[in-house]
């Protein structure tokens, strides 16, 4: 049976207000059917529903906001439907703009942070400790929460994540709770290379196996201990696109996972026999996932989009340097997403400069795979973010094929595939 | 919670095992579902199926309708178009099929994070199921459609059928494997 404290049916009864009385309703239920026993603080909120999925959404927003509901606890916003900073880029139709206009000034009225951002957890003052308990939407970023910083989090979706913004509460279940975060089974990845294509895909290609393979389990993997945090979120990326992963333990580079028994709750036993059962990943496997995101229908090849899930520092101050001193082809785009902050900060130290000069399109507060923002969708892209390659066909119709970065930036230049991507695999 | 049946075959992770659906209801049958804060019941064909409530209906009698049953978990994001109530993920088995208006039998969502929305988005517009059956308790989903509930005063009950449900009936559903495995 759910018990609820005395805060709890303060808000439930209207002490808060109706909107915070409502929320608190979906908390109740949620709790419910979950089969919880109580409920949890939450130190942070991340909210998914700031991006328009039609009228219903927006009407939910827009009372909650009218009814005077306030976010109880720190709360970011995920990415939108529009790029506020760029308002030429996105081109879909006035109506639906207008309407993602207001849902995300309803959700700003309800005091949650404009960060526009799906890695709120590039942003320092956002970002959960170890152990904390958040509610976090946003399928990336509930991954990194859990795997990379160690924190909390369920995988919320629109409407929970302001439900339990407006409480500051959450259902005690699932990733919430220890034994929920003890791995599952065993991926190896030790022996893969990278083979043809490079070490730097090997996370997101060994995500996109691990989500496809696991599905909602949690899965310890072997052979990452030299990750770096940007490859540990692309694989967390491409996990949460192919699969429902919301945690995974990457044995020797995540938190929760110094050993592998550590990762199995210190059960070296169960351990040992889950290592003996493994899922082994190979260079072949690699190949097979790098086949399994190209989407190729033989249109020509019109350019790169990278920085899905947003870029961090690191990663568009790679890519300048890579283009720098160069230019764009005229017939493609070089397009890189990334969080207003980070372009803020990208603005202060000349990196933009570096590439608005290399004729680099610039997207913030949006993505180019859920709205139409890129020049053409009528030719190939690469990427490098398996999440891009998994979602854009469907989303925007274009053709994809995951390339290291430096091969996006080497074609975008020259205008040209290099030759193992021209006579790739196709679908 | 396992919400299985007594045939005892997992539903397993959404969208990561085989196919599950309920022995006795089949697409195209008429189907009356029955969601009260007091109990619930799925009935067809003479046979009555226990159930457990995850939304309400609005009316006491229950909804009644034609099964479309699904073979494997579906998230209406992306899956589902609210606009014509069409199943529109090109890998799913039922792709084409309408919900609208129907009893929707499924495994489970398949988590999406944007579920919810889309389908509150059908039933304000009208082309959402008459009533839910879920193998698995589904939160995305139950969101989903309590919101529009909230909002627009529309009946769509959402039941779980399942081991504990069944359990006070020996007869009752039993979410089997169907042959179709991929």
């Amino acid at each position: 049976m759910l018990e609820l404290d005395d805060r709890d049916r303060a808000l439930l009864a209207g002490e808060g207000g109706p909107a915070a009385a409502l929320a608190m309703r979906l908390v109740v239920r949620l709790a419910e059917v979950q089969d919880a026993t109580g409920l949890i603080d939450v130190e942070s909120a991340h909210i998914d529903a700031c991006l328009y999925h039609g009228h219903a959404g927006l009407e939910f927003a827009e009372r909650l906001a009218s009814e005077g509901g306030r976010v109880a606890v720190p709360t970011t916003l995920n990415v939108s439907s529009l790029d506020l900073l760029h308002p030429d880029l996105v081109r879909s139709a006035p109506d639906e703009q207008r309407a993602g206009r207001a849902l995300m000034d309803a959700y700003v009225a309800m005091g949650a942070r404009p960060t526009w951002t799906c890695a709120p957890y590039l942003l320092p003052t956002a970002r959960p400790a170890f152990a904390s308990h958040v509610a976090w939407g946003e399928s990336n970023a509930i991954v990194f929460a859990n795997a990379v910083l160690g924190a909390r989090t369920e995988r919320y979706g629109d409407f929970t994540d302001i439900a339990c913004a407006l409480t500051g509460r959450a259902p005690d279940v699932g990733l919430h709770r220890d034994e929920h975060r003890v791995a599952k089974l065993v991926v190896d990845a030790r022996s893969v290379t990278g083979g043809r294509v490079g070490a730097e895909l090997v996370p997101v290609l060994v995500g996109h196996l691990v989500g496809d393979r696991v599905g909602t389990r949690v899965a310890a993997i072997l052979g990452l201990e030299d990750s770096d945090e940007d490859g540990l979120r692309q694989l967390g990326a491409a996990a949460a696109s192919s699969g429902a992963v919301g945690l995974f333990h990457a044995v020797g580079a995540t938190p929760e996972a110094p050993t592998l028994a550590a990762a199995f709750g210190e059960d070296a036993a169960t351990a040992r026999a889950a290592e003996a059962a493994a899922i082994v990943l190979t260079d072949d496997d690699l190949d097979l996932a790098l086949a399994d995101l190209r989407h190729d229908t033989g249109r020509p090849f019109v350019g790169a989009s990278v920085g899905t899930p947003h870029a961090s520092l690191a990663e568009v101050r790679r890519l300048a340097t890579l283009v720098s001193g160069r230019t764009v082809h005229p017939d493609v785009e070089l397009a890189v997403s990334m969080g207003r902050d980070v372009l803020a900060e990208l603005e202060r130290d000349g990196t933009l400069a570096v590439l608005e000069t290399a004729g680099v399109t610039v997207v913030t507060d949006t993505c180019t795979y859920i709205v139409p923002s890129l020049r053409r969708a009528d030719g190939l892209y690469l990427t490098n973010s398996g999440k891009w390659a998994y979602y854009a066909p469907g989303n925007i119709g274009v053709d994809v094929a995951l390339a290291p970065l430096e091969v996006c930036v080497e074609s975008c230049v020259t205008g040209r595939l290099p030759a193992w991507l021209s006579s790739g695999p196709r679908p | 919670m396992a919400l299985v049946g007594t045939a005892a075959v997992s539903a397993g992770p959404p969208g990561t095992e085989g196919i599950d659906r309920i022995d006795g209801i089949t697409t195209g049958r008429r189907v009356h579902v029955v969601a009260g804060t007091d109990g619930a019941h799925v009935a067809t064909s003479g046979r009555s199926y226990p159930a457990r409530t995850l939304v309400e209906g609005r009316a006491a009698e229950g909804v009644e309708g034609e099964a479309l049953v699904l073979d494997e978990p579906l998230s209406f994001w992306g899956g589902l178009d609210p606009e014509d109530g069409r199943i529109i993920d090109a890998h799913h088995p039922q792709h084409g099929a309408v919900v609208t208006g129907r009893v929707l039998v499924m495994p489970s969502g398949r988590g999406s994070s944007s579920a919810s929305s889309v389908i509150a988005e059908a039933l304000r517009l009208g082309t959402a199921p008459s009533a839910i059956v879920l193998a698995t308790t589904d939160p995305i989903v139950v969101v989903g459609v309590l919101v529009a509930t909230l909002l627009y005063e529309v009946d769509c009950p959402v039941v779980t059928l399942g081991r504990e449900a069944a359990g006070a009936d020996r007869d009752g559903a039993a979410w089997t494997r169907g042959d179709s495995n991929p």
